[in-house]
């Protein structure tokens, strides 16, 4: 079953100019993609800084409203939902932040903050609550929870605030969660650690998950299937042993050729990429990444490439590919 | 599951902070004196009130006597009864002068910071316009236009002049913590503005709040003082600006150190000691000042 | 002979707790024209190595023993005056994070020049032509130098502090972090500038990250480090092929990657051990499957156990 589905999102940002008047130009940060997450399976959103991937969580889970699109939950639309009827939502999702530093309130308690959704949204007495803080924190690897329960955030090591975070995160038993980076602040020792809890838990608890992250290694670890975003566009989604080892755009080639490799005798063929992501501000016609792709044509300039489909599950954004 | 709940660990910590100590001691100290007041007056009225009282086995202003432990003003009023109520006074005009400004302060901070927009542009005018009103003549024609100097003018031109500082800083606050993720974690959540503003964003504002609270307690204190000084004040009431004023007005200024200290002292030590408290609190609200 | 030798360095950090044992007799030679990679987790030392052969320690650091000897002499020996001379001239370092350490208020320029005339009396058109050689060796259009550090992306202002440590031509360079959180195309670039440039200027290079892949792809040697002390320094392909230490082992096995099988990997058990209170002899010994009593009592010496490969646990092979 597709417990999240995503339609023509669009997302535009109006440029300031100053504080008075808005001008009348825009920043595409998320420019007509759609995507489709199964049960209990994990979406992989990878791409460079600026592509746009922090704003696709955030209208996931609806901290942003879409300027454009549908996003299906559990099939019923959520794009515009406001009030009560949104808050209702709120109890099916819930995310996971880049920064285990700033996502916890320096003043709120490990239980305050656990509890939080649950007082928001009014389940449980005081005691269930507490019970429930417990059980989410023991989920996530924080044993003998009366230990922590009363700490403050800055009485917990990097690893341990981001597990308070993921049990925040858990303790309404959402169906879905949007994570963005919620390892790439974390140190090598014990990012593998989160990461690890992250898939048991998809398993234990049959969530879905939209991982974010600008580390291909890591979205192969975590992921059933990824999607590379460029500029505000899903330029490749494929399964992800699919995507890595077939990959058929011209910038997932780009982006897979510069991933190092832990192992010095490999020999790695770089793709060089001429020049830089810029701001999509007013894009002009035709694919984002003509202006920096090797195999680029005069069509690639005028028009949209559309999704061609490689086979059953991979879809790519190319000109120059025929299905 | 059973769950040990920490024990509020307030008190201790604030009885922990030396500074802490030392400005709620001379805060307890001056309360005493305020407390002390009417029953020393209520020993014999006719001799120690302090506005209208009179010795009569006395003449100008004496030294400390067993009588008059601080001495007598000129018209030989007891200048102990006077220092008590003044305590009285300076509490209640930089209490209140402190509460209402940085109330209206931080509400003002809050909002313009929160909500943005238009409010913001209109609130934000506000306070530039109400920063730059020249408040000592304003207090003077103010007592022109009412014909009469009043204690409670006073408190509320103080109050309502009080709390543009408070104001610009906690917006500028508000605005940077209301981008921290823990803010969009709990809107993920379900949770309101207000439950944003009050639970989240306001206290940790709070060290800011309790700051310009103590700055604007001390402002109060020092400015009506500083009227009262300058003869500006409510001459019905016996603060120690008045007394400094009494001094200076009849001539016995630097002959009279019995007279003129212990107001002065007060003054300074009054402030001081809502500013040491008010540092106290900063560790106590900020858990990470907390660990030692 | 290597252009630099680290003999038993041990550097502690005073602070209100007591003691922070930051480095643990630490040794390890470079050769001229190698890259050395130094990794290990966060907190393990490596800024402060990196540090104290720049003799550039904060106050609260001491270096209660050990030398570091580059060309013959002894660096902890020499008086400031003397370092001033050879710190950005001789040994010189690209900072962690410093690409925001760029002075907001300056041109990009005028802060390399700065750096230049600090150590060396030439013209003013001398400087600015070396600053345009730096800027087209480090991939930067030259003619951008006249901008202001908010003006560059992530990139460019990294390439602008790499092109600053290489202003004076030094022989031994130390990077710290350089990619560091930067995208992984301009951080690929950027690496395979710093091979260039290493290859093409015959420098010394030693190179500080936590990320094994990196080290993997920009160093020839690479150093262990854990707690303090270098576990482990080899060669790359042996030291990939057959690590001998259990910590080396397991911090391979720590990261993803998108080559090969695709399989579950287990991270380091424990918690990164407190280096005001490290545990007792060998310091890995609390999170290491094979660790006897006595791993618990005596401290494993550094010893060459094969042909440039040194390790330091009492268990090897
Ligand atoms: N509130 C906003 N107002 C205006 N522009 C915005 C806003 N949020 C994001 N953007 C712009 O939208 C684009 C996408 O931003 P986004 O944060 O989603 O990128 P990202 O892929 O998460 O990048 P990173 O890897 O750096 O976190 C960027 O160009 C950014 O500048
Ligand atoms: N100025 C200081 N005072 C006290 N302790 C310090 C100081 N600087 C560093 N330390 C401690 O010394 C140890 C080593 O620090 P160092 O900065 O060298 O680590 P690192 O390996 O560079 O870590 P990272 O990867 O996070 O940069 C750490 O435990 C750190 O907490
Ligand atoms: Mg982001
Ligand atoms: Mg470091």
């Amino acid at each position: 079953m597709k417990l999240i589905e995503v339609t023509d999102l669009k997302k535009y940002f109006p440029v300031r100019k100053g504080i008075f008047s808005k001008s009348d130009k825009y920043v595409h940060a998320v420019d007509g993609i759609n995507f489709s997450v199964e049960e209990g399976k994990i979406l992989g959103l990878a791409g460079e800084s600026g592509c746009g991937k922090t704003t696709v969580s955030k209208l996931l889970v609806r901290l942003l409203e879409p300027t454009n699109g549908k996003i299906l939950l559990e099939g019923e639309d959520i794009a515009h939902k406001k009030g009560k009827k949104l808050k209702e939502f709120r109890k099916k999702m819930q995310m996971i932040f880049q920064d285990p530093y700033g996502s916890l309130n320096p003043r709120f308690t490990v239980m305050d903050t656990v509890a939080e959704p649950l007082i928001i949204q009014g389940i449980g007495t005081p005691e269930e609550r507490e019970d429930a803080v417990a059980k989410a924190l023991d989920i996530v690897g924080l044993k003998s929870p009366e230990e922590f329960l009363f700490r403050y955030p800055h009485e917990l090591s990097g690893g341990q605030r981001q597990r308070v975070a993921i049990a925040r995160a858990l303790v309404i038993e959402p169906k879905f969660v949007a994570a963005d980076e919620p390892v790439s602040m974390l140190d090598v020792s014990i990012r593998l650690g989160v990461m690890n809890l992250m898939l048991e838990l998809r398993d234990r608890l049959n969530l879905t998950i939209v991982f974010v992250t600008h580390d291909l290694a890591c979205a192969r670890y975590m992921s059933d299937e990824i999607a590379i975003m460029y500029l505000g566009e899903i330029v490749e989604i494929a399964p992800t042993e699919e995507l890595i080892n077939n990959p058929k755009h011209p910038y997932t080639k780009a982006l897979l050729s510069s991933v190092p490799i832990p192992d010095p005798s490999e020999k790695r063929k770089r793709i060089e990429v001429k020049g830089r992501v810029s701001t999509p501000i007013d894009p002009p016609h035709g694919c984002r990444f003509a202006p920096r792709c090797p195999h680029v044509t005069a069509k690639c300039k005028k028009k949209d490439p559309h999704n061609v489909r490689v086979s059953d599950k991979h879809l790519v954004a190319c000109h120059s590919f025929k299905s | 599951m059973k769950i040990i709940r920490g024990k509020s660990k307030t008190w201790d910590l604030f009885i922990k902070s030396t500074l802490g100590k030392v400005g709620l001691g001379l805060l307890i100290t001056f309360a005493i004196m305020a407390v002390l007041s009417p029953i020393w007056i209520a020993r014999n009225p006719q001799i120690y009130d302090p506005l209208t009282g009179k010795d009569p086995n006395v003449f100008g202003s004496i030294p400390p006597t067993m009588a008059h432990p601080l001495g007598t003003d000129q018209l030989g009023r007891d200048l102990l009864s006077q220092l008590l109520k003044g305590s009285q006074i300076a509490f209640l005009v930089g209490i209140s002068v402190g509460v209402f400004s940085t109330s209206i302060g931080t509400l003002i901070g809050l909002i313009s910071g929160y909500y943005r927009g238009k409010i913001e542009i209109v609130l934000m005018r506000l306070t530039d316009i109400v920063m730059t009103l020249p408040l000592l003549p304003l207090l003077i024609v103010i007592s022109g236009i009412f014909g009469r100097k009043d204690i409670r003018m006073i408190v509320l031109v103080l109050s309502l002049a009080g709390w543009t500082l408070a104001a610009r800083v906690i917006r500028s606050q508000t605005l940077t913590l209301k981008e921290r993720p823990y803010i969009e974690s709990a809107r993920v959540s379900g949770a309101s503005n207000m439950r944003i503003i009050f639970k989240h964003i306001a206290p940790n504002i709070l060290p800011l709040t309790f700051l310009y609270m103590t700055i604007g307690v001390t402002y109060a204190i020092l400015t009506e003082a500083g009227l009262g000084f300058l003869g500006l004040s409510d001459p019905t009431i016996s603060s120690w600006g008045m007394m400094l004023q009494w001094c200076f007005m009849s001539g016995y200024t630097f002959k009279a150190l019995y007279w003129m200290i212990p107001p002065g002292l007060c003054i300074s030590a009054l402030a001081l000691s809502f500013y040491l408290v008010g540092y106290a609190m900063e560790e106590i609200v900020n858990p990470r000042l907390r660990e030692r | 002979m290597g252009i630099i030798e680290i003999e038993n360095l041990k550097i502690y950090y005073k602070t209100v707790k007591g003691y922070v044992k930051a480095v643990e007799n630490v040794s390890f030679n470079i050769e001229k024209g190698e890259t050395m990679g130094l990794v290990g987790e966060s907190g393990c030392g490596k800024t402060t190595i990196g540090m104290s052969i720049m003799r550039l320690l904060p106050r609260n650091a001491k270096i209660i023993g050990g030398k570091i000897i580059f060309e013959g002499e002894d660096l902890i020996k020499k008086r400031e005056e003397e370092m001033e001379k050879i710190r950005w001239k001789e040994i010189s370092m690209i900072f962690q994070a410093a690409m925001n350490a760029l002075n907001p208020v300056y041109k990009i320029e005028n802060q390399i020049l700065e750096a230049i005339y600090a150590h060396e009396n030439i013209s003013k058109k001398e400087a600015v032509e070396r600053v345009s050689r730096l800027y087209s060796l480090v991939g930067i259009d030259p003619r951008r130098a006249k901008e202001y550090p908010h003006e560059y992306s992530g990139g460019m202002k990294q390439r602008a502090v790499i092109a600053m440590a290489l202003a004076c031509n030094p022989k031994f360079i130390i990077a710290d972090e350089p990619t560091t959180a930067l995208d992984v195309m301009v951080q690929d670039q950027i690496i395979s500038e710093i091979k260039e440039i290493q290859k093409k200027l015959q420098m010394t290079m030693m190179y500080i990250s936590h990320d094994i892949s990196v080290i993997a792809e920009t160093c020839k040697r690479i150093g262990v480090m854990y707690a303090g002390g270098i576990v482990e320094y080899a060669d790359a392909i042996p030291l990939f092929k057959k690590p001998l230490h259990p910590y080396t082992k397991a911090l391979m096995n720590s990261f993803p990657s998108i080559k090969g099988e695709k399989k579950k990997l287990t991270p380091v058990p424990g918690e990164p051990p407190n280096l005001l209170n490290p545990p007792s002899g060998c310091r890995f010994h609390p999170r290491c499957s094979k660790a006897k009593s006595l791993c618990r009592k005596k401290a494993p010496k550094f010893v060459e156990y094969q042909h440039r490969h040194f390790v330091a646990c009492h268990y090897v092979g």
